[in-house]
C-alpha cells in the first residue's frame, strides 16, 4: 500500500485549562530506582502549583500527545542507568521532536512522543529531558542512594523552572 | 548444516523477549522457540504483605492493564473475606473492565499492530511504526488515539487516575459513577462507535483482500480455546464460570470454577524460558494446548449478547466458515470485542444502580486461601493467594493470560517460520512477520523496567558448534 508522506494535519486540541508547564514523570515504581521519574512527576503535582503540572505514568503512551500539545513546556523525567562510579549528577538536554523512532509503550522514547504531538496537531512544545542517575532495577520500592540524590536535585532544579524558566534553560545548557 | 536464527528482543510487544528459529540439516525450519527471557519475581516480592494491599501491588506490574489485575485482585479479596459485594460494585467493576477492554485492545490494534497492516511487511522499517501510519491515514491514527483516551478516561473517571486506579478494592468499590461522568461517557460514545465500525470495516478489507495469506500462516491449527462465559453461556469478561472449547465448536468442559484450577490446568517448564506452559490437564502436555483472549471468547460463548456485536460475531463466524481457529484473527476479535464493550458500556449509562452509594461490603478475614478469576484484554487471568489469621500473604500465584497462550505462541512462529524460511536467506519481510505472529496475542511478559533507552532488534544465525555464524543489529 502506498504511503502519502505528505500528512494531512489535525487540529489542535482545545484544552484552556491546559498549565503552561508539563512533567511527565514514569517508570515501575515496583522496580526500584526505575520509579524515580514517576515519584518525582508526583512530587511535583504534590505542589499544587499554578502553572506546572506533575503527571506521573507507567510508560508513555500514545494518548499522551494530546496532552502535550497545548502546553508552552513539557519536561520527561526518568531514570536513566548510572555509567560513571563517582556520584552522577541529573543530566538534562534539549529535545527536539523525532518521527523516526518507532513508537511502542513500553520502548516510546519521549522525541518520539514529541514527533507524534507535532505529525498530529502541528506543535510541539520546547521539550527538555531530566535523566535521574539510577543503580537499581531490581524489585523493590525504596530508591537508591544514588537515585535518593537525583531526585533532590531534579526536584530543585523543577522549582527553579517554576520560579524562572530561563534559569532552567541555562541549568540544561 | 543446521544452523540457529536469533531475534532478540521482539519489538511491539509489552516486555522483552527473544526468538530462536532453528534450522536442520537440510536448511528447513524444524523448529521455533519464544523465549521469556525476564524473570518477573512478584509472587514472591508479594509474600507477607496485607491481602488488602495486593491490587494496589499487582496493578503496578503493568502500566497498559492495571486494571486486570485490580479487578481479579479484589475477587480474590472478596474471598477472603467471604463476602458477596453489593450489586452496584458488581456493576461499577464491569464498567471499568469494559473501558480497559476498550483502551487496550484500542492501543493493540491502533498502535502495534497497525503498521504492518496497513503499510505491509515489506515497507520499509524506518516508517512501518505509528508515523507511517499517520501519514498514510491521519484521521484512523488520530480516532484510535482518542477510542484509547475513551477507555483511558472512564478509569479516571471510575478511580480518580488514569493508572493504579485504587478503587476497586475487597469487597466493592469505593466510589460510585457520578453524573458529570457519566454524561461525558454519554457524549463521547457515538464517536467511538464511529471508529470501531471503521476499523472493522478496513480489517474485513485486509482479510478478504493482500491479508488471507496470513490468515492460513499466521496460528492456523486447531487448539483448545478457554474463557469465562455467563451462565447462560453468553461472551463474558468478569463473572459466570469457565469452559473450555474445541476447533469445531464442541464444548469440552464448562461449569468450571477458578476455586478448582489445578485440577484442570497444569503448568509444564522448559528449561529456555521463564514463562511456564499452561496446558488442560485432561489432555496432557503438550496436547492440551489452549488459547484465551479476544480469539478464544469468541469462541467459546454462544452469544455476546449485544444486537451489533451478535451480528459481527455471526459475520465473523461465516468469514471462517464455522469457528475461527487462525491467531491473526485475533485483530478482528479485538474489534468485535471493542464493539460488545462499546454497547455494554451504553447500557450501563442507563443503569440506576452505578449511582447507588451502597458499593462495598464491610468484613474482616473470614476464608485464608481465595481464588479469582476475570477477563483480562489478552485472556483470563487467575490471582490466587493463601494468607494467614491477619490477612498477610503467605504464597501468591498469578496466572496470566500471556501463559496461557505460550505453547499457542511457540506454535504460531513455528508456522510461520516453517512457511517463509527455505534455506539462509531471511529477508526483512520475514523477521517483521515472526514478530507480527507474536503480537497476535499482545503479550504482556514483564511489564517492568523502562530506563532511558532503546530496545534494539538483534538477530543472531548461530553455527550447530556455537559460533557465530552471522549477526545483525537493527536500531
Amino acid at each position: 500500500m502506498a504511503v502519502d508522506l505528505e500528512p494531512k494535519r489535525l487540529t489542535q486540541p482545545n484544552r484552556p485549562q491546559s498549565p503552561q508547564i508539563l512533567v511527565i514523570g514514569y517508570g515501575n515504581t515496583l522496580r526500584s530506582d526505575d520509579g524515580v521519574g514517576y515519584r518525582i512527576a508526583e512530587t511535583v503535582s504534590s505542589w499544587r502549583l499554578q502553572g506546572i503540572e506533575g503527571w506521573p505514568c507507567q510508560q508513555l503512551t500514545p494518548e499522551l500527545a494530546a496532552a502535550i500539545a497545548p502546553v508552552q513546556q513539557v519536561i520527561f523525567v526518568d531514570a536513566a542507568i548510572a555509567t560513571s562510579t563517582t556520584v552522577p549528577l541529573v543530566t538534562c538536554k534539549r529535545l527536539q521532536p523525532d518521527s523516526d523512532s518507532t513508537f511502542t509503550t513500553h520502548t516510546a522514547i519521549p522525541a518520539a512522543l514529541l514527533g507524534l504531538t507535532q505529525w498530529l496537531y502541528e506543535v510541539a512544545p520546547i521539550a527538555h529531558q531530566l535523566a535521574i542517575p539510577a543503580v537499581n532495577f531490581d524489585l523493590g520500592e525504596t530508591l537508591s542512594p544514588i537515585a535518593q540524590v537525583g531526585q533532590t536535585q531534579a526536584l530543585e532544579q523543577l522549582k527553579g523552572l517554576c520560579q524562572n524558566v530561563s534559569f532552567f534553560e541555562r541549568s540544561c545548557s | 548444516m543446521s544452523k540457529t536464527i536469533v531475534i532478540d528482543p521482539v519489538t511491539r510487544i509489552e516486555g522483552h523477549a527473544k526468538i530462536s528459529v532453528f534450522l536442520n540439516e537440510a536448511g528447513a525450519v524444524d523448529q521455533a522457540q519464544f523465549h521469556v527471557v525476564e524473570y518477573r519475581g512478584f509472587e514472591k516480592f508479594c509474600e507477607g504483605r496485607p491481602f488488602t494491599e495486593m491490587a494496589g501491588i499487582t496493578a503496578r506490574i503493568c502500566g497498559i492493564c492495571p486494571v486486570s489485575h485490580l479487578i481479579c485482585s479484589a475477587k480474590t479479596g472478596d474471598k477472603i473475606l467471604g463476602v458477596n459485594i453489593p450489586i452496584a460494585a458488581d456493576k461499577l467493576r464491569r464498567l471499568m473492565n469494559l473501558a480497559q477492554i476498550t483502551q487496550s485492545h484500542a492501543l493493540s490494534f491502533f498502535h502495534l499492530s497497525s503498521p504492518d497492516l496497513l503499510l505491509g511487511w515489506d515497507s520499509d522499517p524506518a516508517k512501518r511504526n505509528i508515523f507511517g501510519l499517520i501519514a498514510a491515514d491521519p484521521d484512523l491514527a488520530r480516532a484510535g488515539i482518542r477510542l484509547r483516551q475513551f477507555g483511558q478516561r472512564i478509569i479516571e473517571i471510575l478511580g480518580g487516575r488514569k493508572i493504579h486506579a485504587a478503587w476497586t478494592v475487597p469487597g466493592g468499590v469505593r466510589s460510585p459513577l457520578d453524573e458529570t461522568g457519566r454524561r461525558w461517557i454519554i457524549e463521547r460514545l457515538p464517536e467511538s462507535f464511529n471508529t470501531i465500525h471503521q476499523a472493522l470495516d478496513i480489517f474485513k478489507r485486509l482479510i478478504t483482500g493482500p491479508m488471507q495469506e496470513e490468515v492460513k500462516v499466521f496460528g492456523e491449527f486447531p487448539s483448545l480455546f478457554m474463557s469465562l462465559v455467563s451462565p447462560e453461556g453468553e461472551w463474558e469478561h468478569y463473572g459466570g464460570h469457565l469452559r473450555f472449547t474445541d476447533s469445531e465448536g464442541n464444548v469440552v468442559a464448562d461449569g468450571l470454577s477458578e476455586d478448582h484450577y489445578s485440577d484442570f490446568l497444569g503448568e509444564a517448564v522448559e528449561d529456555w524460558s521463564y514463562l511456564k506452559f499452561p496446558y488442560y490437564k485432561a489432555r496432557g502436555y503438550p496436547d492440551g494446548i489452549y488459547r484465551v483472549g479476544p480469539l478464544a471468547r469468541l469462541n467459546t460463548c454462544d452469544r455476546i449478547g449485544t444486537t451489533a456485536g451478535d451480528q459481527e460475531l455471526q459475520a465473523f463466524r461465516d468469514y471462517a466458515g464455522g469457528i475461527p481457529t487462525s491467531s491473526f484473527l485475533y485483530h478482528y476479535a479485538r474489534l468485535i470485542e471493542i464493539l460488545a464493550c462499546l454497547e455494554k458500556i451504553q447500557a450501563l449509562m442507563d443503569d440506576p444502580d452505578l449511582s447507588s452509594t451502597r458499593v462495598r461490603a464491610e468484613a474482616g478475614v473470614n476464608v485464608l486461601n481465595g481464588i479469582g478469576v476475570s477477563e483480562a484484554p489478552r485472556g483470563t487471568l487467575f490471582h490466587h493467594y493463601q494468607v494467614d489469621d491477619d490477612g498477610l500473604i503467605k504464597k501468591v500465584n498469578l496466572i496470566i493470560a500471556t501463559g496461557h497462550n505460550n505453547l499457542a505462541m511457540n506454535k504460531t512462529i513455528t508456522q510461520i517460520a516453517q512457511h517463509y524460511i527455505h534455506g539462509e536467506d531471511i529477508p526483512e519481510g520475514f523477521l517483521n512477520r515472526v514478530e507480527a505472529g507474536i503480537r497476535c496475542y499482545d503479550p504482556c511478559l514483564s511489564c517492568s523496567t523502562h530506563a532511558i533507552g532503546q530496545m534494539p532488534l538483534h538477530i543472531r544465525l548461530v553455527k550447530p558448534d556455537g559460533t557465530l555464524a552471522h549477526e545483525i543489529y537493527r536500531h
